[in-house]
């Protein structure tokens, strides 16, 4: 039998896209799609394409899994929380089907998902993280740009990435603190 | 991440999950083939091992079931080139095996053609009103006037042997829309088309509108991005911006058509200034004089007024390409029916790779070490020899006089409406369409309507109503690549592979396997003999066993290399080590005696491609990452992905057209129209205006995508290149107006 992977205060998830590797062919977006049995005409997780005067490289677009995140904060019945370990995610049981959260979100992450009567968005697939397995994102990644990492641990050099200053959140300025950090070349 | 011990232990369990017979794996277990997973309780999760077919690549792929359903579809672990990525069209195969527009009974037309009105049928039904036709065609003309058409699969087997038996030579597959000319022009060169790129390893490449983040092939975008993070240096001619332009250390944006131009002054720089390797070109190469003689006059002067490349630009590149040799590579290509001086292009491009002595080595280019290499080779059922064919191919392939560097094996699949429309050389009367969509594959598509019409008959194998189904007589669903067990699938790289295609699920419809299709209509036709097989099982037992492997076994990690097989370069150790190459020098053709006599120019000299008239644009066109040629656009999540394809024009002669981003526009040219919206981009060049391929479609059985965005078969003549037979499909040009 698997065991399932410690999460907990432990350990402190974080997603980290290094654009230099990424070719924006989307095979992370219909993996999530997939995996997550997201109904037709949404996406917890898209490819911004590069434009002219806009970004000069893919991005990799999803929820940022904030620590200071204001979905967590409008939510009124706290159905979204952030765990201890750092993955946002959403109590079904527990939402009103409100949509202040939708609102809320700076990186506009959430879509509503009809059918369920809740928002839904990226969980960094943690489903699969109890299996011992990684995001499918990560593990689809043509480009190996996607690696999940884990601040907790001293050792993990994706991590690392993070500390030095090379994976970087996008809009720090909103101060919602994200967990997603971008590698972005010279 | 570094993982914890238990669960570095849990990864590496799930990647070889496949592999691990019955070892249980939380709630997912290895499945064998499906009948064994029917079984299994309800909830179970199982994992068969396979290949994608979602393009041709054909990774290795693990497919998981539940309850009879693929719920997910990853790439296999165990192959080193892909590391377990597949993409987003591999990830998409459960959206096509459930997509409500698949054919799923056999169809017969009742309406005119292309109307796509079809009543239902038994396939006993469909068979008989095949075979019954066949015959009497047959009987009146000979079983020359069956043309077959295919996309290469792993299935082909079944369809060649069927057309083989019947007795026909006219055997077509797509290539001539696609890599013909690369792969003609390296048969003269090398001897082979099987020549590969070891993109990982490679120091310094030069791609020649080779747009790999696109054009997507995982393997290779993998093995780029690996190298160019390890510091090799990727150049990059396209006239448009692509992601692989980003994705590239140096992008640069030549005059469309002028490739040549910048390969030769490559070669120029690389003699006049010797950074070619001496050793090597002495030994392994012949005309090197020849080709000297010829590249004199392309100086990157010359080459600069051709390109609008800086002069400066083309010899820094010609010179880091000569530092970092042998690791450096100039890249073949892939989709090469471009214009008419790209065989040239090709062949200067192999004398490049030539100068650079990267063949055999680490970071070169190299022979594909296919099983015959290690004395063996996949078996075949037994069947009686195919009878004598006298009747000569209808497109000339092969044939002297007319293409004779053409393989037979590939034809020329543009050859269809002269034959039937004009009699010459003799008229098809039928055609059989497997998986290959001549309406929307090949150009002059009006053309190609009126010769569809006046067949005797016309069948689809398909799993859509694609668009040529739409104008068949009868249509035959093929089961997706997820319902069906193939035969072995050679997967040969720097050593020999082969992998299995398994079923995962059950059948939908009354769709059927191709293996099970052609022996059936082979039986109504009286040519069952040729078929003697129970299934596929049989089949694939045949084909293991010179290899004294069984399916099961191969099925285990779903590929398998002879044991002792190591990846291979014949020039690693001892760079005079001896390469058999299969020209007639028995060396690289610098120098083709063969397109001499022929009255072709054998070495590559500067054509220049002929120019817009005043007005009009250019119209180039290539693919999206999210696509396959024209197969997937009505895929669901993939249609979703993009729906349309959009003209990508300047915002200069935009402007002057007065058409806006987001404008619809009407594309024209030789009396055609087609309607899209407009893309108005600085990441084209000028004068030119680029579409992705494979929309326009006119299938009613195709309902998301029929209807939508550009197509350029019906804009495009059809133009061949007399040399390689390969269409010509970027010398098209084009009024665009505000609609």
């Amino acid at each position: 039998m698997s065991t399932p992977i410690k999460i907990g205060a432990r350990h402190q998830y974080a997603l980290v896209v290094d654009t230099t590797r990424c070719i924006g062919c989307e095979a992370c977006s219909v993996a999530c799609r997939v995996e997550n049995t997201v109904p037709d005409g949404h996406w917890r997780s898209r490819i911004v394409p590069p434009t002219t005067g806009g970004a000069k490289v893919p991005m990799k677009w999803s929820c940022m899994h904030c620590a200071d995140a204001p979905c967590v904060r409008v939510c009124p019945t706290k159905a979204t929380y952030r765990r201890p370990d750092g993955i946002v995610v959403i109590d079904d049981d527990k939402c009103v089907g409100c949509k202040y959260c939708i609102v809320a979100c700076p990186y506009g992450a959430r879509y509503f998902d009809e059918k369920r009567g809740v928002p839904d968005k990226c969980d960094l697939c943690v489903d699969r993280l109890e299996a011992g397995l990684e995001p499918a994102c990560v593990q689809t990644c043509v480009g190996r740009a996607l690696a999940l990492a884990d601040l907790a641990d001293p050792q993990d050099k994706d991590a690392a990435r993070i500390r030095s200053g090379e994976a970087r959140p996008l809009h720090p300025e909103l101060g919602t603190k994200p967990s997603v950090y971008y590698v972005v070349g010279k | 991440m570094t993982v914890t011990p238990s669960r570095r232990t849990v990864l590496q369990v799930a990647a070889t999950g496949a592999a691990v017979a019955a070892l249980p794996i939380g709630a997912r277990e290895l499945a064998g083939p499906p009948a064994a997973s029917a079984a299994q309780p309800a909830g179970t999760e199982s994992v068969v091992t396979s290949v994608c077919e979602m393009c041709t690549v054909r990774c290795p792929i693990l497919v998981r079931v539940r309850d009879g359903k693929v719920v997910r579809i990853e790439g296999n672990p165990k192959e080193k080139s892909t590391q377990g990525a597949i993409c987003a069209r591999g990830n998409a195969g459960i959206s096509l095996l459930e997509d409500p527009d698949r054919v799923r009974t056999p169809l017969i037309r009742v309406g005119k053609r292309g109307e796509g009105t079809f009543r239902k049928a038994s396939w006993e039904e469909a068979y008989r009103y095949i075979a019954d036709r066949l015959k009497l065609i047959r009987a009146s003309y000979g079983p020359e006037s069956l043309g077959v058409g295919r996309r290469p699969s792993a299935g082909d087997t079944f369809l060649l042997t069927f057309a083989k038996a019947f007795g026909t030579p006219n055997i077509f597959n797509h290539e001539s829309s696609c890599p013909l000319a690369r792969n003609v022009a390296m048969h003269v060169t090398f001897g082979t088309a099987a020549l590969a790129v070891d993109y990982s390893k490679l120091d310094y490449l030069v791609s020649f509108g080779r747009n790999h983040m696109e054009t997507l092939a995982v393997p290779q975008a993998q093995g780029i991005v690996s190298a160019v993070a390890r510091g090799a240096r990727f150049v990059y001619l396209d006239p448009r911006r692509t992601p692989t332009s980003t994705a590239a250390t140096t992008w640069l944006q030549p005059r469309p058509g002028t490739d040549l131009a910048f390969a030769l002054a490559m070669l120029q720089v690389m003699i006049s200034e010797r950074l070619y390797d001496q050793d090597f070109v002495k030994r392994y190469t012949h005309g090197f004089d020849q080709l000297a003689a010829a590249v004199v006059e392309y100086t990157p002067e010359w080459a600069s007024s051709k390109t609008g490349i800086p002069a400066a630009t083309i010899r820094d590149v010609a010179r880091d390409f000569g530092g970092a040799r042998p690791r450096a590579v100039a890249d073949p290509g892939w989709f090469t029916a471009t214009y008419l001086n790209d065989f040239q292009l090709r062949r200067a491009i192999l004398a490049l790779n030539a100068l650079a002595g990267n063949l055999e080595v680490p970071g070169g280019v190299f022979l594909v070490k296919s099983l015959l290499k290690y004395g063996t080779e996949l078996g075949t059922w037994k069947k009686p020899a195919f009878p004598a064919v006298t009747a000569e191919r209808v497109d000339g392939a092969g044939v002297p006089g007319r293409f004779p560097l053409v393989p037979v094996t590939d034809g020329m699949c543009q050859a269809l409406p002269e034959s039937v429309l004009t009699g010459k050389p003799y008229p098809l009367k039928a055609y059989i369409a497997h998986r290959f969509d001549p309406l929307a594959a090949v150009p002059d598509q009006p053309r190609m309507i009126e010769a569809l019409k006046k067949l005797d008959l016309l069948v689809s194998v398909d799993v859509y109503m694609s668009d040529t189904g739409a104008y068949a007589d009868v249509i035959l669903p093929e089961c997706t690549y997820l319902e069906r067990t193939d035969p072995v699938i050679e997967a040969s790289g720097l050593a020999p592979k082969i992998r299995l295609r398994q079923q995962a699920v059950s059948p939908q419809g009354d769709a059927r396997p191709s293996w099970r299709i052609y022996k059936e209509l082979a039986e109504a036709v009286g040519l069952g003999a040729y078929f003697a097989y129970r299934d596929i099982d049989e089949v694939v037992a045949a084909q293991l066993a010179p290899l004294k492997l069984t399916a099961a076994e191969l099925a285990r990690s779903g590929q398998w290399t002879p044991p002792g097989a190591k990846p291979t370069y014949l020039r690693k150790s001892d760079p005079g080590a001896p390469v058999k190459l299969k020209t007639a020098s028995g060396k690289i053709e610098l120098f083709s005696a063969e397109l001499a006599k022929l009255g072709f120019e054998p070495v590559p000299r500067y054509t220049a491609p002929p120019e817009p008239p005043r007005g009009t644009f250019r119209m180039i066109q290539g693919k999206c990452a999210v696509h396959t040629n024209s197969a997937t656009q009505n895929v669901p999540v993939l249609h979703e992905l993009r729906p349309e394809n959009e003209l990508w024009i300047h915002p200069g002669p935009a402007g002057r057209l007065g058409i806006q981003d987001g404008d619809g526009v009407a594309v024209r040219a030789g009396g055609a129209e087609q309607r899209g919206l407009a893309k108005v981009t600085e990441d084209i060049l000028e004068g030119t205006v680029f579409t992705y391929h494979g929309w326009g479609r006119i299938s009613p059985g195709l309902t998301r995508v029929r209807g939508k965005g550009i197509g350029l078969n019906a804009l495009m003549p059809i133009t061949t290149c007399p040399i390689s037979g390969s269409l010509v499909m970027r010398e098209t040009f084009v009024e665009v107006v505000k609609s």
